[in-house]
């Protein structure tokens, strides 16, 4: 096929259907925002549990007045429970030292000696850190001799895994949402073009076109609509980065926003949902109206 | 070179053919005529496939209404020239442009696309209006327009679905008289109308009558 004629039929097309053109590439840029958004939201969303996640660690208090040997013992029968990543020890003093250094010395000094006890503390491997994996370390701990106490972050695990999934859920859902509101406001859009040049297409198919010829320039105008979209929809990303990091570089609440080295993939999407949206909607007319 | 046989044609329940036999051959020039609404653009689109027979069949050169592929439709109308009732010229390119959309559906060459356009325009008389738009034309300039754009890629059989509809007498003549000479140089010819008047004129030709859902021949007494 001709080339430089396709190419002209399709920017004929952007020419004579300006207003419903105009439609098309608002629409893909709007879904390429809100697809822009939906990532920025939900990358942060996980960056926070997984934040969340990695502070979480078990202590375990060990009996008082145990010799080196034992405390090195007990400590590498804890390294074999699975599950385990690392594990420190602190020492009485350094307990002390950590208490004196959070609550100052008066509470400390009521005491004869140092009260506090010796302990480990255990870091877990990722997948190890659910309420429930924990709960069956925290037994098989207790089971292991001199070993006084298990503490861990129980209520924020709970509420942490409670939430989790509430959010896996609303970005589900927003994601559901998104995609089918990108795909039939596109095509719709789309279709909106095809439908002004009813006339066109069918004098073509009249004339002897092939689908395939009466397709091409619509696939081009598709990805022109979607690159187009896609440029928009980067540079407004790429405005409110500028003008979040600007206004709110001294915020504790740190957002990551999509960076610009991704905004060629928005792109793409855009080229992409152009070009599907192009080719559902000449298909579907091309069935509809014409034999 | 065509051939209707048995062919029952309805929309929802209303019946426009009912067992219409006819043939046409290779080179005629024929008349179509019959009431408005009586069904001559239907049989013209069972002819260029458009539309397709509930029963019997339609044959156009080697294409069979009842075998052929959906796929070859766009080769068969590529054969057959179609000056359409409202002409469907397309307003958002020039005349030039218009004639061309044949041939570069055909995939020509754009010198070979230019000598043909402007052989069929100076034929037609059309050679000052190639860069205008369809819209700045008047009715018959329109019409010839059409008549250029049908069989600029040299097309064995023309069709022409009332020609002369909005046309004054002289140009109505003048039109059929273009058609014949088309004709003349071998293209098989089949002019629908409903203007008797036009018919009466050229009642040398091959008139087929539409009546009673079937297809006759008739003649004109002048």
């Amino acid at each position: 096929m001709k080339l430089r004629y396709l190419l002209k039929e399709s920017l004929r097309g952007f020419n004579s259907a300006k207003l419903s053109t105009a439609a098309s590439v608002i629409t893909i840029t709007l879904s390429l925002i809100l697809i822009a958004l939906y990532y920025t939201l939900s990358f942060n969303s996980n960056k926070l549990i997984k934040s969340i996640k990695d502070k979480v660690e078990i202590e375990v208090f060990i009996n008082d007045n145990l010799n080196p040997d034992e405390i090195n013992n007990l400590k590498e029968k804890i390294k074999t429970i699975g599950g385990v990543k690392q594990i420190t020890l602190i020492s009485k003093e350094e307990a002390f030292k950590i208490f004196e250094k959070e609550y100052g010395r008066e509470m400390l000094d009521l005491y004869e000696s140092n009260p506090l006890p010796a302990s480990f503390k255990i870091n877990l491997y990722d997948e190890y850190k659910s309420l429930e994996r924990i709960n069956k370390i925290k037994t098989q701990l207790s089971s292991i001799q001199n070993v006084n106490e298990i503490v861990f972050p129980e209520k924020n695990l709970e509420l942490i895994e409670k939430n989790t999934s509430g959010i896996l859920f609303i970005n589900l859902v927003i994601l559901i949402i998104i995609t089918l509101t990108s795909v039939f406001l596109v095509s719709n859009t789309i279709r909106l073009v095809i439908a002004s040049r009813k006339k066109i297409i069918e004098t073509f198919k009249l004339l002897g076109a092939r689908n395939s010829y009466i397709m091409t320039p619509f696939i081009i105008e598709g990805f022109l609509q979607g690159l187009t979209g896609g440029i928009f929809a980067s540079a407004i990303i790429y405005f409110l980065l500028v003008v979040y990091s600007t206004r709110f570089s001294q915020n504790e609440i740190k957002l990551d926003f999509l960076g610009f080295e991704y905004m060629g993939y928005l792109t793409l999407i855009g080229i992409i949902l152009g070009i599907l949206g192009s080719v559902f909607s000449v298909k579907r007319f091309l069935k509809a109206h014409i034999n | 070179m065509i051939e209707f046989k048995n062919v029952k044609f309805s929309y929802d329940n209303k019946v426009i053919f009912d067992n219409l036999n006819l043939e046409i051959m290779k080179e005629d020039f024929c008349f179509l005529v019959g009431e408005s609404g009586i069904g001559k653009s239907t049989f013209l689109k069972l002819l260029y496939f458009d539309l397709l027979p509930k029963s019997g069949y339609v044959k156009f050169s080697i294409y069979d209404s009842t075998t052929i592929d959906k796929k070859e439709i766009p080769e068969l109308r590529r054969k057959i020239g179609i000056v359409f009732q409202d002409f469907k010229l397309l307003n958002d390119r020039n005349v030039f442009e218009n004639i061309a959309v044949p041939l570069y559906i055909t995939l020509n060459k754009n010198e070979s696309i230019k000598k043909k356009v402007y052989d069929i325009a100076s034929k037609l008389g059309l050679i000052n209006y190639l860069k205008e738009m369809p819209y700045d034309l008047s009715g018959g300039e329109q019409q010839r327009v059409a008549i250029a754009r049908a069989i600029v890629n040299d097309p064995v059989l023309l069709i022409a679905d009332e020609p002369t509809g909005n046309l004054d007498p002289f140009i109505s003549n003048e039109i059929i008289k273009l058609l014949i000479d088309i004709n003349v140089q071998g293209t098989t010819v089949l002019v629908a109308t409903h203007n008797f008047e036009i018919v009466k004129r050229f009642s040398d030709k091959r008139i087929l009558q539409i009546k009673d859902h079937k297809a006759f021949d008739v003649r004109v007494k002048v």
